[in-house]
C-alpha cells in the first residue's frame, strides 16, 4: 500500500483528507520536535511550519536524529525541514530560524493553523504560544520529556486548564550573602561564578550582586591578557579571601572553618592549559583550576574587548560554550577550594551552572507518538466541546510508576486564571481608526458607556479626555497583535487583539472566554476546584525545565 | 568498556539519567535485531542514539513501493533490502558505533552456529518460533506487534535482577536507630536557648530526637502510627511565641522519620533460595549462565541479609536530607552520617568477602567482589530496601483465561481478547484480518471474538468487560498489520526503554505483556502480569 492508501484507510477517506489539507505549526526543532517532525512527515500532513531559534550542538546528538555531526553549528529549523522532505515530498514545510515570541509571529499568524504542537524545553516559551494560542484561539497540544518521565496536555482555548491556570512553584532560591560571603555548598560558588562571568565579560548590569567588585586592570588601554589573568586570581583567590578571613564581622559564621587563600607570590606565573584538553569527569587540582582559569580569560577577553580596554563585544553565557564553561567552572572550583568545599567536576558543575534537563530519545520516541496521534484526532474530529472527551485526557508517560502511561481528565479552564480567565477577541482596525471610533464600537457591543481602556501599561481613556477620541490607534502605540485592556463599568475585564487591515470600520469578532469575573472578587469556589480529579496521581508533575536559581535579597 | 570524553559531550543528557556507569554499560552491549519492522527499527534507532555497542540488523525482506513512503528508514535510499536500507540510516544517526545487516531469514539465521553468542538482548517482530528458540537458547528478547492503532510488547527469558532500581525513596534519618557519636551530637544541641536566631539555628532532626527519646521514656516502646498525633502535640510544644520553620519542618518529617517499624522487614528478595544457598551451602556454585551482575547482586543481597540479622536495620546510605537552620551544625550531621554509611560499608564488604570464603563458588566472587568499588557499592547501598528480581512470563502469549482472573483493566482485556482472536482467525483462515474484505473479516473476527470471551471468562460474551466493542473491532480488522508511524513511536520507544533497563540493570523493567491501544479518541496502555 501507498502512504495515501494506508492511512485513507486507517483515518478514513474523509478523515485522511482533512490530514492532508491541515496545516501545523510546530515550535522546537529539537529532541521532540525531530521526532514530531518525522511522523508528520510519514502520516502525511499537508503544511508545516517549524520554528527553532537554536543551531545544532553536539550534546543533541544523541536523540535530535535528523541531525549529523556534520551539522552542528547548523540552524536546528532548517536542517530539520530538509531531512523532513526527504522524507515526504508532497508536504509543504516553512522552517524559521527565529524567536518564536518575535513579532512578526502574531494573532494572524497563529490563525491559520488547525492546531499548534509545542516541543519546548523552557517555561518561558511555553508561556508565550499559550497565551498566543489562546487569543488566537488554536488548539495548542503541548509535549514534554524530563528524562524518563513524559507528558503531552491538550489545551483547547477557554474550555481546558490553560498552562498558566495553575500557580506554578515558586523557582528555587539561594540568598546574597551566602554566595557573596559564606559559600558552603557547590551551588553557591556556581552562582557566584555566573555572576563574576556576566560582570567581567557581559554587558553592564547594575543588578549583578558583584556589580560593586573593582576590576581596573581589566579597562586599560593595551591590556596584556594574561596580566589581566593573573590579575584576577590574585584578588579574587587571594586578597579578597584573606580580607573576608581577617575581616571580624560577629555574626560571620564559616561553615568549615576560616577561608585560605591560593598559595601564589606576587612573581608567581601561571602556565595556561588549553581547554579541550581539560577533562570533563575528573577533579581538577587547585593548579590545574588556576591554569584553566587564566586560559578562558585570555580567550574570553580578547572576544568581549578590544585594544582600547572596551568591552566592545559583551558577551553571555552557555553552558555548552566550552571555554565560558571553564571559565565558570574553574572560578566556582577555586572558590571551593579557598572555601573548603569539596570541588567538582566540570560536567557536574555543567549541570548546576545549566540547569541542565536530562533526556533521552526512548522517552520523545513516545512522547511524539501520542502528540501525533492526538494531533491527527483533533484535525479529523474538530475541537471538543467538553472536558469529558477522551482526547483531552493529559497523558504522562512515566517508568517509575506502576503504569506506564496514565491518561488522567483534565482540569477546567480557571475563571481566575490571569490568562484565559477574561473574555477576548481580535479587533480588525486599520491605519486609521481612531481611539473614538473604539470607544464607539466598544459602548454599543459593551452596552455600557463607561468604560477604561489602556494599553502598554497607559491608561489610555476613563471617559472625559474627548481630545483623545481623535487620535489614532497607531499613534497610541497600538501595533498590529499588541493587546488592549478593557474594564466596564463592574470592573470586568476584557482583552483586545489589535489585527490590522488595509479597509474597514472597527469591528470586533465575537468575544470568546469566561463571563469575567470582577476584578476583586474571591471566588469561594475556587480551591474546591483545584483539587485534584480522583484517580491523579500527584507524584506526577508537569514537565518543565525553567530551573533557572533565581536570587533572593536575605 | 570507558566512556571516553568526546562520547561524553555527545551522550551529556541521558548520562544524567543513568549515569557514566550506566552509559558504559550500554556502550559494551550488542542488540540483535531480528525483523525490520518499523517498531523494531524504531527501537533500534533509539538504542543506537544511545550509543550501544553494536547492532546487528538480521532480515532479508525486500522493499517494495509502499515501504519508501510509508517506512522512513528506507525513503530514498534506492536498495533493494530494508535492512540494507535501514543500516545506512542507522549509520548516518550514530556514526561511531558498529551496525551490520546480516541478510538472511531470521528464523534459519538464529539456528546458525554461533548466531547468539555474546547476544545481550534480541529485539524482534513477535514470531513464536523466533521468540521460543530465543529462550531456549538463553536470550532475553523484547517482541511488538502492531495493528495500526494497536500494539503490544512482550519481554521473554530468564530473570533480570536490578542493582539499581532507582525508586524515589524518602531519605531516612534512622532516628530509631541512633548510634552513640550521632545520639552523643544531637543531645548536645540545646533547645531552650535564649535568642530567638540561635533557635532559628536548630535543625529539625534534633527535634525529632528529643520527641522519640522523650517519648520512649513515657511509653517504654517506640513509637507507630497511632501516636502520630502525641509526636506531634511534643513537637508543637517546642513552637516559642510563633510557627518557627523548622519545628514546622520537624512536623512534616513525623511520619516519615519516627513512625516506620523500629525493627524494618527484609526485602521479599532477601528471602529468595539463592539467598539461603549462598549463606548455607558450603558447595553453592553458580550456574555458567549467571553472569557477573547476578553474582554482585545476590553477593550482595546475602550480605545485606547477614547485615540486617545482625543490626536489625538497613544500612545508612550516608545522604541527609535538606534542613532549615545553621550550615554549620548541618556540616556536623553530614559528617556523622557519612562516617556511618562508611562503617556500615565496610561491614558489608566484609561480609561479602566472608561469603565469598565460605561459599563452593568462591574465586568467582571473589573475582567480582574485587572489582566492586565504593562507587558501585554506595549505589547498592543507597537501593538497599528496593532490590528487586523480575521474572518474565514464560508462555508465548497472554492466555485469555488469565483475563477470568480479574484485575486487568478492561480496555486492556479487551486487547488482549483481540489479539488472541486474531491469531486464531490466522490459522483458520490463512492471513490476519483485513487483508481481504474488511466487512467479512469483521463478522469472522467478532465470531471468534465472542467463542474465546465465553470459553475463557465463562461469561455470557455480552456480560464480560473483557468483550471488545464493535467499533474496536472493526478498528482492528481496518488496522490489517498496518505499521502506523505514531504506533510505532510510541511502542518502539517502550522497546528501547525496557531494553535499557535490561542493559544497565537500573529501573525496573516490566516482567508481563504491555498492551497499547492508540485509541482514535485517547491511548490507553497497560501491562498483564
Amino acid at each position: 500500500m501507498t502512504r495515501t492508501s494506508t492511512y485513507k484507510r486507517l483515518y478514513g477517506k474523509d478523515g485522511y483528507q482533512k490530514i492532508r489539507d491541515s496545516r501545523i505549526f510546530v515550535v522546537g526543532a529539537g529532541g521532540i520536535g525531530c521526532e514530531l517532525l518525522k511522523n508528520i512527515a510519514v502520516v502525511g500532513f499537508g503544511h508545516v511550519e517549524l520554528i527553532d531559534l537554536d543551531t545544532i550542538d553536539v550534546t543533541n546528538l544523541n536523540r535530535q536524529f535528523l541531525f549529523k555531526r556534520k551539522h552542528v553549528g547548523q540552524p536546528k529549523a532548517v536542517v530539520a525541514k530538509e531531512a523532513a522532505l526527504a522524507l515526504n515530498k508532497d508536504m509543504t514545510i516553512v522552517a524559521h530560524h527565529a524567536n518564536v515570541k518575535d513579532d512578526k509571529f502574531n494573532i494572524a499568524f497563529y490563525r491559520q493553523f488547525n492546531v499548534v504542537i509545542n516541543a519546548l524545553d523552557n517555561a518561558d516559551a511555553r508561556k508565550h504560544v499559550n497565551r498566543m494560542c489562546l487569543l488566537s484561539n488554536v488548539p495548542l497540544i503541548d509535549a514534554g520529556t524530563n528524562g524518563l518521565r513524559g507528558n503531552v496536555i491538550t489545551i483547547i482555548p477557554y474550555l481546558t486548564e490553560c498552562y498558566e491556570c495553575a500557580a506554578k512553584p515558586p523557582p528555587k532560591t539561594l540568598p546574597i550573602c551566602t554566595i557573596r560571603s559564606v559559600p558552603s555548598k557547590p551551588e553557591h560558588c556556581i552562582a557566584w561564578a555566573k555572576y563574576l562571568y556576566q560582570r567581567v565579560f557581559g554587558e553592564t548590569d547594575d543588578t549583578n550582586v558583584l556589580s560593586d567588585i573593582t576590576l581596573a586592570s581589566l579597562y586599560e588601554k593595551d591590556a596584556d591578557p594574561t596580566a589581566v589573568a593573573h590579575a584576577l586570581v590574585r584578588k579574587l583567590f587571594r586578597d579578597d579571601v584573606i580580607a573576608a578571613r581577617d575581616t571580624v564581622e560577629s555574626n560571620m559564621v564559616w561553615s568549615f572553618g576560616p577561608p585560605r587563600p591560593v598559595e601564589l607570590g606576587d612573581d608567581d606565573v601561571i602556565k595556561p592549559v588549553e581547554i579541550t584538553t581539560l577533562s570533563d569527569t575528573e577533579v581538577l587540582a587547585e593548579e590545574m583550576n588556576m591554569r584553566a582559569f587564566v586560559e578562558a580569560v585570555c580567550v574570553l577577553y580578547r572576544m568581549a574587548f578590544n585594544h582600547t580596554g572596551e568591552k566592545a563585544s559583551p558577551l553571555s553565557f552557555d553552558k555548552d560554550e566550552p571555554v565560558g564553561m571553564a571559565f565558570v567552572a574553574a572560578a566556582a572550583n577555586l572558590r571551593m577550594i579557598c572555601y573548603k568545599i569539596d570541588p567538582i567536576t566540570i560536567f557536574d558543575a555543567r549541570s548546576i551552572a545549566g540547569s541542565i534537563v536530562p533526556a533521552v530519545s526512548t522517552t520523545n520516541s513516545m512522547v511524539s507518538g501520542l502528540a501525533i496521534h492526538r494531533a491527527a484526532t483533533l484535525i479529523t474530529k474538530g475541537k471538543p466541546t467538553s472536558l469529558d472527551d477522551p482526547v483531552l485526557r493529559t497523558n504522562y508517560v512515566t517508568f517509575f510508576g506502576a503504569k506506564p502511561l496514565q491518561a488522567i481528565i483534565p482540569l477546567g479552564a480557571n475563571p481566575a486564571c490571569q490568562v484565559c480567565g477574561r473574555k477576548a477577541t481580535g479587533m480588525h482596525c486599520t491605519a486609521t481608526s481612531t481611539l473614538g471610533d473604539l470607544v464607539d464600537v466598544l459602548e454599543k457591543k459593551l452596552e455600557d458607556d463607561d468604560v477604561a481602556i489602556e494599553a502598554g501599561g497607559t491608561l489610555l481613556w476613563t471617559g472625559d479626555e474627548t481630545a483623545a477620541r481623535k487620535r489614532t490607534l497607531v499613534d497610541l502605540g497600538i501595533a498590529d497583535s499588541h493587546t488592549i485592556n478593557v474594564t466596564d463599568s463592574d470592573d470586568k475585564e476584557y482583552v483586545l487583539v489589535a489585527l490590522y487591515r488595509s479597509h474597514g470600520p472597527i469591528e470586533l469578532d465575537e468575544m470568546i472566554g469566561y463571563d469575567p469575573a470582577p476584578l476583586d472578587d474571591d471566588d469561594e469556589g475556587l480551591e474546591m476546584k483545584r483539587q485534584p480529579e480522583p484517580g491523579s496521581d500527584s507524584d506526577v508533575e508537569l514537565e518543565e525545565s525553567d530551573g533557572e536559581i533565581e536570587v533572593i535579597e536575605l | 568498556m570507558a566512556v571516553e570524553s568526546s562520547s561524553v559531550s555527545k551522550y551529556d543528557r541521558q548520562i544524567r539519567v543513568w549515569g557514566r556507569h550506566g552509559q558504559e554499560a550500554l556502550h559494551s552491549a550488542r542488540v540483535c535485531v531480528l525483523g525490520t519492522h518499523m517498531a523494531v527499527l524504531e527501537a533500534a534507532k533509539n538504542l543506537a542514539l544511545a550509543g550501544i555497542s553494536s547492532l546487528v540488523i538480521v532480515d532479508d525482506t525486500s522493499i517494495v513501493a509502499s515501504d519508501v513512503q510509508t517506512n522512513y528508514f528506507v525513503t530514498g535510499s534506492g536498495r533493494e533490502y530494508i535492512g540494507e536500507a535501514a543500516v545506512e540510516t542507522l549509520i548516518r544517526m550514530n556514526p561511531d558505533i558498529t551496525i551490520e545487516w546480516i541478510h538472511a531469514d531470521p528464523r534459519s539465521y538464529v539456528v546458525s552456529d554461533g548466531a547468539l553468542a555474546g547476544v545481550d538482548v534480541a529485539i524482534l517482530e513477535d514470531d513464536a518460533t523466533l521468540v521460543t528458540h530465543l529462550d531456549q537458547a538463553g536470550v532475553r528478547s523484547i517482541s511488538v506487534q502492531t495493528n495500526g492503532f494497536f500494539g503490544y510488547i512482550k519481554p521473554r527469558g530468564k530473570a533480570h535482577v536490578v542493582l539499581e532500581p532507582n525508586r524515589p525513596t524518602p531519605l531516612d534519618l534512622q532516628l530509631k536507630h541512633a548510634w552513640p557519636e550521632l545520639i552523643a551530637f544531637l543531645e548536645s544541641q540545646p533547645t531552650d536557648v535564649e535568642e530567638e536566631d540561635d533557635f532559628l539555628r536548630i535543625p529539625s532532626i534534633v527535634f525529632l530526637h528529643k520527641a522519640l527519646t522523650a517519648f520512649e521514656q513515657q511509653h517504654g516502646q517506640s513509637p507507630s502510627h497511632p501516636d502520630m498525633a502525641a509526636l506531634r502535640t511534643m513537637l508543637q510544644g517546642f513552637h516559642r511565641d510563633w510557627s518557627e520553620i523548622n519545628v514546622e519542618e520537624a512536623l512534616t518529617m513525623v511520619n516519615t522519620q519516627l513512625l516506620k517499624p523500629a525493627t524494618p522487614s527484609f526485602p521479599a528478595i532477601l528471602h529468595h533460595q539463592t539467598v539461603d544457598a549462598l549463606v548455607r551451602k558450603t558447595g553453592f556454585v553458580f550456574g555458567p549462565g549467571v553472569d557477573d551482575k547476578e553474582v554482585l547482586f545476590w553477593t550482595f543481597a546475602a550480605a545485606l541479609k547477614a547485615f540486617m540479622a545482625r543490626n536489625h536495620r538497613v544500612p545508612v546510605t550516608g545522604k541527609i536530607p535538606d534542613m532549615h537552620g545553621s550550615t554549620e551544625i548541618y556540616v556536623n550531621l553530614q559528617r556523622i552520617y557519612q562516617r556511618r554509611a562508611a562503617s556500615d560499608r565496610a561491614e558489608l564488604h566484609a561480609d561479602m568477602v566472608q561469603i565469598a570464603q565460605s561459599c563452593g563458588d568462591s574465586d568467582r566472587i571473589r573475582d567480582v567482589v574485587a572489582d566492586m568499588d565504593q562507587e558501585i557499592l554506595t549505589l547498592l547501598v543507597k537501593n538497599a530496601s528496593n532490590l528487586t528480581v523480575v521474572s518474565f512470563s514464560s508462555s508465548v502469549d497472554v492466555d485469555p483465561k488469565q483475563l477470568a482472573k480479574g484485575g486487568v483493566t478492561p480496555t486492556v482485556g479487551q486487547q488482549a481478547i483481540l489479539w488472541a482472536s486474531s491469531r486464531e482467525f490466522e490459522s483458520h483462515m490463512g492471513h490476519v484480518p483485513g487483508l481481504s474484505a474488511v466487512e467479512s473479516d469483521v463478522v469472522g473476527l467478532s465470531k471468534i471474538v465472542n467463542s474465546i470471551v465465553e470459553r475463557a471468562v465463562g461469561e455470557s460474551p455480552s456480560d464480560s468487560p473483557c468483550m471488545p466493542s464493535n467499533q474496536m473491532i472493526r478498528e482492528f480488522v481496518i488496522g490489517g498489520h498496518c505499521e502506523l508511524a505514531p504506533t510505532c513511536s510510541v511502542l518502539g520507544g517502550i522497546m528501547a526503554q525496557e531494553a535499557v533497563k535490561l542493559l544497565t540493570s537500573q529501573f525496573v523493567p516490566f516482567g508481563g505483556q504491555l498492551f497499547y491501544y492508540g485509541s482514535p479518541e485517547a491511548p490507553v496502555m497497560d501491562v498483564i502480569e
